[in-house]
């Protein structure tokens, strides 16, 4: 017969306390060098973009007299205003605005659609579309960087906006489509049987009953193809040729190189931070929406 | 599954290559738009009275067009002085009126030159950044085509408000030299140019106890003080064009100009770059690099970030183009003096060309003949008077005053207030002078895109001046034999 | 019944997007073949001589286009060899954090989703050795000869230096790019069920030998996917480098989408450019076969 006193138990007790704190304390010391890896790696991300805010607020004539690391001193919020107008920042934030929400619309709205179908209907042509995406998410593209050029310029859509929307749409439905097809296989077939019985018809069945359930998918590829969309300076460089027209990704390279503003960097800086604010608005607003897309893709892949 | 795949892409593909080579659409030109006229004058009818008390109504005076191509858009600062010489020019003489269209951009150019062979160009072309120096090939068609007005005679007339001497002394050795092309016609008007020259900070030589250098062993030597004192002598570069400058400008002194331009062009094949004075031109640029004489951005770095360098007192001196004022103007610190001054020459190569010597672009206005569908409605005589004014004293320091400060005139005695202290007096002193990279783009975008690219891998180590002088030569040979088909 | 109605569906849904984009991306895929065998410069139609192989001869004897390639993998090579282990180090890292996940996956993430222009300018900026943070640092500690001593050259140009130039590219990308695969790999780990490691940790194992014997295995088909991914990302790199460089990369960092680029639009040959693309594409193409055969290992089931 085993006696379990009181005093025993109490020295039980003490012990297995001492020991989850000394548990506690060793998995602190443990996780310690996680701490210093992962923070010193986001202190870098921090400080980049503190940084990038600062020298805008300063004035050109601080930064050449003070150098990178001073403090600004006058703070100045000319910059933005000398951005937005004279370095046509306003304009370019205007295009990538209009480029980035009709292609979303679009992109969202045709990969909605040609998903369901793919998913749902059975025809021979869908799997050959669906390994024809796979396929061509790894695709190499330069080959037919010049053919392209050559091609819109023939189609007369160069220099248009036609030729950037086609390219958003197109382009995104690989990556769009795939996680939409997985997406919809998940949703149970009894939801489309049931309107059909109700006397709805093809459309209506799509419209009104699945692409509903699909929005947290179209949500999250919303977001992806919006931030792409923003983020794109290479469709841009390749088939734009009128100023007017840039959005701000190429706008802001092109005044990086300008020799006019490219030396003021206070001025360059603002163009800069005007161009990502609404990127960090999205991501901070969004971004368990974001990681989870990633996540899905990254499972399904 | 996946064979009979394959089969079937290869056949798809086999199909396609075959229908693409039989029918391969030719490119579409860009047209671009007009812009609606912006100065219009109306006509009003004389009446006069005679004894008679008859009414006599004048005929209206036939009003010829000056229509003027622009680069810039109508209401930009350009557009705008340009419209006031117009309505100057209309009220000066009133049997011509003026119009302003916008053609912007390289396709701006392509568009003129399409409505010139349909019979209907504009009179005035031009404005843009080195627009005419930088399409010779264009600008040879349109000779050849009739297209360009030939101002060798309107030149020997008196220049605008004046009664005597010659339009053509009006502008300084560069422009006169630019001007004349083979045969001795003259089909371009420069009014303004952009240098390229060498900029130091006053207050560091001051400081110091420095001279403008003359010679390279003086600039060597300057550098060498103020690399004693931590100061780097020579800001810049970062760009390769900017890298190339230098070596474009050391080999000019060694070579002189007929002959760079003979090496550069291929005139003469003779000349290689595998020769003593390509490869000195080469040594003396490392050099200048190797014993840390400039900044460490100079190769390879952001150049816009050099050039603060200069600006930040860090380096002494920057070998760059007339614009960098007017880029500057808001950030340079409140108490930085600068002034200009020629490359210097180097020792026993005095003779090859003159110390008054520089490179840099041009900007030029063109007039065209009038076509069939504007030989009545068109006046050269017209567009020639328009250019007169253009470049006439008076306008010249309107245009070159105020916020153009990167405005550099072609006329002598036109230069206004620049913010590059003595720049004017150093133009009228020029007595040679040559158009930057000796125009050698215009011959192929090839050669000075593998130009400057051999340049920054010398300037970076990755070459050293013989392997650079072999370099060069063997692109030469690859870009030339290919260009003769 | 169901089948029927939806496939009314097709003709709308299905066939018009596929159509636009047979009709917008196929032609200039095929017809690169026929473009890479003239000597197309772009702009005069005169120069549209079919050449047959003459670009093919060309490319052999163009050095600069054979040190792109070696440039190119080269680059990729290195972001490869760092990425994947630093990723899968976050990811583990940050699995096992209880306290401060959240802001971790946050942070970690945010230098992906900035705009490849940004991150570029960013650390020209920061890493200019005269202006920037990096020289207003190395001015103000009067530091500036000690390191370069310190690293072995005679001026703290990162990005003009031949030999450092693909160090600093593969450092910056790096920078950027780790976030999103940071994440990836968190999502394979997640997938792992948690009673195999209790099991393991009831057989006494635990630590590093955990790592290799369970995760890494269990995780191997993630790999296999994010290497794939990596490798199509970096040899297909452009934006980065021709930023990074002001557009005019050096010899060092040219890499064969620059080197295209270029070729095409600012030397302006059309026809010579189609074809080193014809080339670059065969080559990605067979590294990332030779690759997934390589890598090719038993997926473990559980």
């Amino acid at each position: 017969m085993s006696t379990l006193t009181l005093d025993s138990a109490n020295n039980l007790e003490q012990k297995r306390k001492r020991r989850a704190r000394r548990d506690r304390r060793m998995r602190f010391f443990r996780s310690l060098p996680s701490y210093i890896i992962l923070g010193s790696f986001c202190l870098s991300a921090v400080f980049a973009l503190v940084w990038a805010l600062s020298v805008s607020l300063r004035t050109g004539q601080d930064f050449f007299t003070n150098g990178a690391w001073a403090f600004p001193n006058p703070v100045t919020t000319n910059n933005y205003e000398a951005a937005w107008q004279q370095m046509r920042v306003g304009q370019y934030f205007l295009n990538s605005v209009f480029y980035s929400s009709v292609g979303t619309l679009g992109a969202i709205l045709i990969a909605a659609a040609l998903s369901y179908v793919i998913a749902r209907v059975k025809f021979k042509a869908g799997r050959f579309i669906y390994f024809g995406f796979l396929f061509l998410m790894m695709w190499p593209g330069w080959v037919s960087l010049v053919p392209s050029y050559m091609w819109m310029r023939t189609l007369g859509l160069l220099d248009t906006y036609w030729v950037l929307f086609f390219g958003y749409w197109l382009g995104s439905l690989p990556f769009n489509c795939f996680l939409l097809i997985n997406f919809f296989e998940t949703l149970p077939m009894e939801l489309e049987e049931a309107a059909l019985m109700d006397g709805a018809n093809a459309w209506q069945i799509y419209w009104e009953v699945m692409f509903p359930l699909a929005r947290p998918g179209v949500v999250t590829i919303g977001i992806f193809t919006f931030m792409n969309i923003w983020n794109d300076f290479f469709s841009p460089l390749i088939y734009l040729q009128d100023p007017a027209k840039y959005p701000l990704a190429l706008g802001l390279q092109l005044l990086s190189v300008n020799a006019t503003y490219g030396s003021d960097h206070p001025k360059l800086f603002a163009g800069m931070i005007i161009f990502i604010i609404p990127i960090l608005i999205i991501y901070f607003l969004l971004k368990d929406r974001i990681t989870e897309g990633l996540t899905m893709g990254a499972i399904k892949g | 599954m996946l064979k009979k795949t394959i089969f079937v892409l290869f056949m798809f593909i086999a199909t396609i290559v075959l229908l693409a080579a039989c029918a391969t659409p030719p490119p579409q030109t860009v047209v671009v738009k007009e812009t609606v006229p912006v100065l219009q004058t109306v006509q009003v009818p004389v009446e006069k009275t005679v004894v008679q008390q008859q009414i006599i109504t004048a005929t209206p005076v036939p009003k010829k067009l000056i229509e003027f191509g622009g680069f810039y858009p109508a209401d930009s600062p350009w557009g705008k002085s340009i419209r006031l010489v117009g309505a100057q020019v209309e009220k000066d003489n009133p049997q011509c009126t003026f119009k302003y269209s916008e053609y912007p951009g390289t396709d701006g150019a392509t568009a003129m030159d399409l409505r010139a062979k349909d019979g209907n160009p504009v009179d005035v072309a031009g404005g843009g950044i080195g627009n005419n120096g930088s399409d010779p090939a264009l600008i040879e068609k349109q000779w050849a085509e009739g297209i360009v007005y030939d101002l060798s005679k309107d030149m020997k007339t008196p220049a605008y408000g004046q009664t005597s001497g010659t339009w053509m002394d009006t502008f300084n050795g560069a422009a006169k030299t630019m001007m004349v092309t083979a045969g001795g016609k003259i089909g371009t008007v420069p009014y303004m140019q952009t240098q390229i020259v060498m900029y130091y900070n006053t207050d560091l030589y001051t400081k110091y106890n420095l001279t403008p250098p003359k010679t390279w062993d003086d600039f060597m030597a300057n550098c060498d003080t103020l690399k004693k004192n931590k100061v780097a002598c020579v800001g810049g570069g970062g760009f390769n064009g900017y890298i190339g400058y230098w070596y474009d400008m050391i080999l000019f002194r060694l070579m002189g100009n007929d002959k760079q331009f003979a090496l550069y062009n291929r005139t003469d094949p003779t000349l290689k770059w595998t020769d003593a004075e390509p490869i000195k031109a080469a040594q003396m640029l490392t050099d200048m690099i190797n014993k840390g004489y400039t900044t460490d951005g100079f190769v390879g770095g952001d150049f816009t970030a050099q050039q603060v360098a200069y600006f930040t007192g860090k380096a002494a001196h920057i070998f760059v183009g007339t614009w960098l004022m007017g880029e500057m103007k808001d950030s340079v610190p409140k108490e930085f003096h600068q002034a200009v001054t020629f490359f210097p020459t180097i020792t026993g190569y005095e003779d090859k060309t003159p110390y008054e010597a520089a490179f840099g672009f041009l900007n030029a206005w063109q007039i065209n003949n009038t076509g069939a569908k504007t030989k009545d409605t068109h006046s050269t005589d017209c567009a020639v008077t328009f250019v007169k004014a253009m470049t006439s004293k008076d306008n010249e320091l309107v245009m070159s005053n105020g916020d153009n400060l990167d405005y550099i005139t072609t006329v002598i005695g036109g230069q206004g207030k620049s913010a590059i202290t003595g720049i004017g007096d150093l133009l009228d002193k020029m007595k040679l002078w040559f158009p930057a990279v000796q125009n050698v783009a215009a011959t192929s975008p090839e050669l000075q895109s593998k130009y400057w690219d051999n340049v920054t891998r010398l300037a970076s180590g990755a070459l050293t001046p013989e392997t650079f002088g072999a370099q060069m030569q063997k692109d030469w040979d690859d870009v030339f034999s290919r260009l003769k088909k | 019944m169901l089948q029927k109605e939806l496939r009314k569906l097709i003709l709308i849904f299905v066939v018009p997007p596929i159509l636009a984009w047979m009709i917008l991306n196929i032609y200039p895929m095929v017809s690169a073949f026929y473009w890479a065998m003239t000597d197309y410069d772009g702009v005069t139609t005169s120069s549209q001589v079919f050449t047959g192989i003459e670009n093919y001869r060309l490319l052999m004897n163009d050095t600069r286009w054979w040190d792109s390639m070696g440039n190119t993998f080269i680059i990729g090579a290195g972001l490869i060899v760092t990425i994947l282990p630093i990723s899968l180090l976050f990811a583990v890292l940050i699995t096992n954090t209880v306290k401060g996940q959240g802001f971790f996956k946050t942070f970690v993430y945010l230098p992906s989703i900035l705009p490849i222009v940004i991150t570029a300018l960013l650390w020209v900026f920061i890493l200019d050795p005269t202006v920037g943070l990096l020289g207003g640092a190395v001015d103000g500690l009067g530091a500036r000869d000690q390191l370069k001593e310190l690293l072995g050259v005679n001026n703290l140009n990162f990005i003009g230096n031949p030999n450092l130039a693909r160090w600093t590219v593969i450092f910056v990308s790096l920078w950027a790019a780790v976030g999103g695969y940071t994440i990836y790999f968190m999502a394979g780990l997640s997938r792992i069920p948690t009673e195999l490691y209790d099991a393991a940790k009831m057989d006494g194992a635990q630590g590093w030998p955990m790592f290799w014997q369970i995760t890494f295995p269990l995780l191997y088909p993630v790999v296999q996917t994010i290497t794939l991914l990596l490798i199509i990302n970096s040899l297909q790199n452009f934006a980065f480098i021709y930023v990074l460089s002001g557009g005019t990369p050096g010899s060092a960092t040219q890499v064969m989408s620059t080197y295209i680029y270029r070729t095409a639009f600012t030397d302006h040959r059309f026809g010579y450019a189609t074809a080193l693309g014809t080339i670059m594409m065969m080559a990605v193409l067979v590294f990332t076969v030779t690759t997934r055969q390589l890598s090719r290992r038993e997926v473990i089931q559980y």
